[in-house]
């Protein structure tokens, strides 16, 4: 490394820690800001291009991208299937793409039958009405009656999603968990059963109650390498141009090299540093690329798009309570507050208030699903790698 | 007129001893002060030299002594009334001599300056002090790690200082270090011993480390959180919140028990009293979902129940629970956590109705 270049990582240090101003030392700031393409008027972001971002699980096995390793693996999961009869598990981080990937696994389970639980599973009588949708066996009353189903012709392949949404963390808690993994041993002979569960439950019920025992195969979803999701995203941008702004914060070097590049140069250097930006904010992790890039879009204005990279504020150090919290809702996905109050056993108004202060701060969202009248919470996944930190840092727990 | 002289002889003895015995004194004290912060000269040759001086003195005194009562004798025969004022030169010269070299090793600046580098110095271990636990609340997965360094860092600034304050200001020579340390040890043997036991404590915690900054020990009935261990003292923070200081001397010979040993977590033990005849398995079910659902539960360790049967006065069984608590300072809310829960669960599912049937 040459002189030049720790001279400025120096200079890259004391502007970033030491909020020195990079432009009071040595470069204008006006006269950095024409080495950007810039816009004075700010055009309203068109929904049809919003949409484009949208977060919805892929329907098409054509479009998933960059999950070839992990459908060759349910191939032969499937393979072994025939022959140790043991069930399958897939473990998975929030918004990797687990949905996407069930349902390109059409192609190779084209009989399966997918029961997607979105909220949490309280009673047997529930659970059963879920499944004997997914059984075919509407007769059906109880677990038991469920494990004595007739034999169907061929082969069942049922994709249970989500199967965290069967416990619940509190005593007496896990019997449903319990009961449906005694079903599924008591009918995996005759079943391929296909189960998926987010990472931090997955931990969680691992460690105390050895879940991952009850699967021989278990599939983890790796992040999803960069250049994909730089793919992904032009493929998404298609018919606009994009044009790359100069950040809020960048370093001394990146502030020096664009002074003495021209406007092509320029273009080039910002781009980089912006999907540098990205892909440490995302981590291969598909819908927080979405999210960044739809938070970076400053303006759209005649079939141009101009990206400044986002800049996540810092949530702050939470309490003990909150992260107690924001835990409690990893390991289940989502939480309703009665069900929060259960599992922290504090009081029904604690909770909620605790709930809305982390709604207050932009770390949770509610949604409401048909059929319910409390809303569900769930973790804002653009606060999701600093929600992590801090549960990791404070409550010791190895989750990363 | 014999009463006057004897007086008068008396009084010239007495004076001359007063001379004496402070000139004696004072290089005494020039000596110590020689041996105790050195010289550029070789220590034993000033010492042989200021004896030298000193019995030159005494010689000087005793003959001006004699001369004095020759000379009374005289008067008492001329009737003469005149008392003799003689110091000797010499005595003065010495004197002076001695005064001058003990300035020169004790001036006021260099007073000034050990106390400016020891307030200094003071400063910059309050300084790492807070630094230290800044970085363990920011990174409080590796709390413990640097709060074990703050006592070692504060010991190593106060050796560096001293070292360096006493091989600049007094440049001392190995004879009179030896010299000093003998000395020292001698009056400290005696007078101080009490303070010397403790820091010696204090230097024996800090480097055979029996427990650190963090850990949870249990003295002589105190138990609660080191948060501070001192040269002289350390400081524990019980349970109640109130902070215990014991003497490094009382803490090397006694029983320590420490509950974590520089881990984040440890055990907890929950106890739970039941009548006898319980059902075991439903207990024993509800006890250990009590243990893995509560919040500060150290996941990545196991929980184990176990039953006891006790057939004292009260017959009655023991339900110990024990499972790590995710970080030691939450215990007593781990505790307190898996009681309420189980105890609420065990009246829910009618355990204790049960018994009462039988």
């Amino acid at each position: 490394m040459d002189f030049k270049n720790i001279f400025y990582k120096v200079i890259d240090f004391a502007t970033h820690y030491g909020k020195l101003s990079y432009e009071f030392l040595f470069v204008d700031e006006k006269e950095e800001q024409s080495t950007v393409e810039e816009v004075q008027e700010r055009a309203e972001i068109p929904e049809a291009y919003l949409q484009r971002f949208r977060l919805h699980p892929l329907q098409d096995a054509k479009q998933l991208e960059g999950r070839d390793e992990e459908i060759a693996m349910m191939q032969r999961a499937y393979e072994n299937w025939k022959i140790t009869r043991s069930p399958l598990l897939i473990v998975g981080e929030f918004g990797a793409g687990m949905t996407s990937l069930l349902n390109a696994s059409s192609a190779i389970y084209p009989h399966a039958r997918i029961l997607e639980n979105k909220v949490n599973i309280s009673s047997d009588e529930e659970l059963v009405n879920e499944l004997k949708k997914g059984l075919d066996y509407p007769e059906a009353r109880t677990l038991k009656d469920l494990e004595t189903l007739p034999k169907h012709e061929g082969e069942q392949v049922i994709i249970f999603e989500n199967i965290e949404r069967l416990f619940l963390r509190k005593i007496h808690g896990f019997h449903l968990l319990e009961d449906f993994l005694l079903l599924v041993h008591a009918t995996k002979k005759d079943i391929f059963w296909v189960a998926t569960i987010n990472q931090y439950s997955y931990y969680y019920l691992n460690q105390v109650i050895g879940f991952g025992a009850n699967f021989l195969s278990v599939i983890r979803l790796q992040p999803i390498n960069n250049q994909l999701i730089e793919g992904v995203i032009q493929e998404r941008n298609k018919g606009y141009e994009c044009v790359f702004l100069k950040p809020g914060t960048s370093s001394g070097t990146l502030n020096q090299q664009l002074k003495n590049s021209d406007a092509l140069t320029k273009q080039g250097l910002l781009r980089e540093d912006f999907f540098n930006k990205l892909h440490a904010f995302a981590g291969g992790n598909i819908s927080q690329a979405m999210l960044f890039w739809k938070r970076s879009v400053a303006y759209v204005k005649e079939k141009r798009v101009y990206v400044k990279a986002y800049e996540p504020k810092p949530i702050g150090q939470l309490t003990l309570e909150e992260l107690f919290v924001l835990e409690a809702i990893l390991q289940h996905t989502s939480l309703s507050n009665q069900e929060l109050y259960a599992i922290l056993r504090n009081s029904n108004k604690g909770s909620k208030l605790i709930l809305e202060k982390l709604m207050e701060n932009n770390l949770l969202y509610a949604k409401t699903y048909e059929g319910q009248f409390e809303p569900e919470y769930q973790i804002n996944l653009l606060h999701l790698n600093a929600i992590k930190a801090q549960i990791h840092g404070r409550l010791n727990r190895n989750i990363k | 007129m014999f009463f006057y002289n004897k007086k008068n002889i008396d009084n010239q003895y007495s004076n001359l001893h007063f001379v004496n015995w402070n000139i004696v004194f004072l290089l005494m004290f020039t000596c110590c002060t020689f041996q105790v912060f050195g010289q550029t000269e070789p220590s034993d040759l000033i010492i042989d030299s200021l004896k030298n001086k000193s019995e030159q003195v005494i010689k000087d005194s005793v003959v001006v002594a004699e001369e004095a009562v020759k000379e009374d004798s005289k008067e008492e025969e001329k009737e003469e009334e005149k008392p003799v004022e003689q110091v000797p030169g010499e005595v003065r010269e010495n004197l002076n001599d001695a005064l001058d070299k003990a300035t020169k090793i004790i001036s006021p600046a260099k007073i000034l300056t050990i106390i400016i580098a020891s307030l200094f110095v003071w400063l910059t271990t309050k300084g790492t002090n807070w630094m230290y636990r800044s970085l363990a609340d920011s990174f409080n997965r590796h709390r413990l790690r640097i709060l074990r360094l703050q006592p070692i860092t504060n010991v190593i600034l106060w050796i560096i200082t001293i070292y360096v304050l006493v091989m600049t200001l007094f440049n001392p020579t190995p004879e009179t270090l030896w010299a000093l340390m003998g000395s020292s040890a001698l009056a400290l043997g005696f007078a101080a011993q009490d303070i010397v036991k403790n820091i010696f404590g204090g230097l024996l915690i800090i480097f055979d480390r029996p427990f650190q900054v963090g850990d949870r020990i249990d003295i002589n009935g105190n138990y609660g959180e080191v948060v501070r261990i001192g040269i002289r003292n350390t400081d524990i923070n019980t349970l109640d919140d109130s902070i215990v200081t014991i003497p490094n001397s009382k803490i090397i010979s006694e029983h320590i028990s420490n509950a974590n040993s520089g881990a984040l977590d440890c055990m907890v033990v929950v106890d739970l009293w039941l009548p006898i005849g319980i059902d075991v398995e439903r207990v024993r079910k509800i006890a250990f979902e009590a243990a893995i659902t509560s919040r500060y539960l150290n996941i990545d360790k196991a929980v184990t129940v176990l039953f006891f049967d006790h057939f004292d006065n009260h017959p009655a069984t023991n339900v110990k629970i024990k499972a790590y608590v995710l970080d030691a300072r939450y215990e007593k809310g781990f505790a307190g956590d898996v009681t309420e829960a189980a105890k609420k669960a065990l009246s829910e599912a009618g355990i204790y109705e049960a018994v009462r049937q039988m």
